[in-house]
């Protein structure tokens, strides 16, 4: 180890071989130190952000819900009504160019009713999913015997849900 | 089917939407075009609003609703029920119209 190398008594009292040795020792200890408090703030991290993360799942499952969450019904409040007035108008058009454009508005919202379903389906699942790993991942730190592994999966699951959000964003 | 008046408003549009689609005359087209609309903005108000479900009016408004969309799924098969069940969506709709204005006065 240089530093150690350069104090002067260290120098006279010790070998090359044995100065080595113990900047290694030291190296290794300083690591696991690091090691022991980056898992002691990863640790405290997860466990207080647990309920959080928790809530924000629950709110995401509740809203995307298909069928049920605000958001499905808030669409809906606009579908149903421009299926309705585009079939009035196909129904009622009194030249072709008026039925066609009609018939191409069914489409379109068809089109995007679609998509939505399965947009919501993806943002629900992956909230769920999300609070599961949430919670495996809170039992492992507990219990010591978390692994990389898992913060990984963890991180897996919260980058499926931004995809998500960022598709529901953009769309 | 559907539980609550939140899911039942929903399956009302859902339904009126399909016999829209399907209607044989312009007259029922147009009085379900009407109805829809209503029914829009009363769902509306319970995406934008928190309903006692305790109330009286909630639960004879969903039993309207839900009475209307069991005639409405008849009607998609057999269409000489439409009739029919634009009655029992405009008997809904007013039990809808007296939720609102209970939860407008609390």
């Amino acid at each position: 180890m240089a530093s150690l190398g350069r104090v002067p008594e260290a120098k006279d009292s010790l070998s090359d071989k044995q100065l080595e040795a113990i900047g290694t020792v030291v190296q290794e200890v300083g690591g696991l130190w690091v090691e022991w408090k980056r898992k002691e703030a990863v640790t405290t991290i997860v466990r207080e952000a647990r309920p959080a993360v928790d809530r924000l799942c629950d709110l995401l499952a509740r809203d995307f819900a298909p069928g049920t969450g605000w958001v499905a019904l808030q669409l809906q409040v606009i579908e149903d009504p421009l299926i309705a007035e585009a079939t009035n108008v196909l129904y009622d058009g009194r030249s072709y160019d008026e039925r066609k454009r009609a018939s191409a508005a069914i489409d379109l919202v068809h089109g995007n009713r679609m998509r939505r379903t399965e947009v919501l389906k993806r943002v629900t699942d992956a909230a769920v999913a999300m609070k599961k790993a949430n919670a495996a991942l809170a039992q492992a730190v507990e219990s010591s015997a978390w692994s990389a592994q898992d913060i990984q999966a963890f991180a897996e699951r919260a980058q499926s849900l931004r995809a998500a959000v960022k598709i529901i964003v953009k769309e | 089917m559907a539980t609550t008046l939140g899911e039942e408003l929903s399956a009302s549009l859902t339904n009126i939407t399909a016999l829209i689609v399907k209607a044989k005359t312009k007259s029922q087209r147009t009085r379900l075009t009407r109805q829809q609309a209503q029914i829009a903005g009363q769902l509306q108000v319970f995406i934008d609003k928190t309903v006692d479900e305790a109330l009286s009016e909630y639960r004879a408004a969903s039993s309207a609703l839900s009475a209307a969309n069991a005639e409405a799924e008849k009607a998609k098969r057999d269409l000489d029920r439409v009739a029919a069940t634009i009655k029992k969506f405009a008997a809904a709709i007013d039990q809808l119209a007296a939720l609102a204005a209970k939860v407008a006065a609390a």
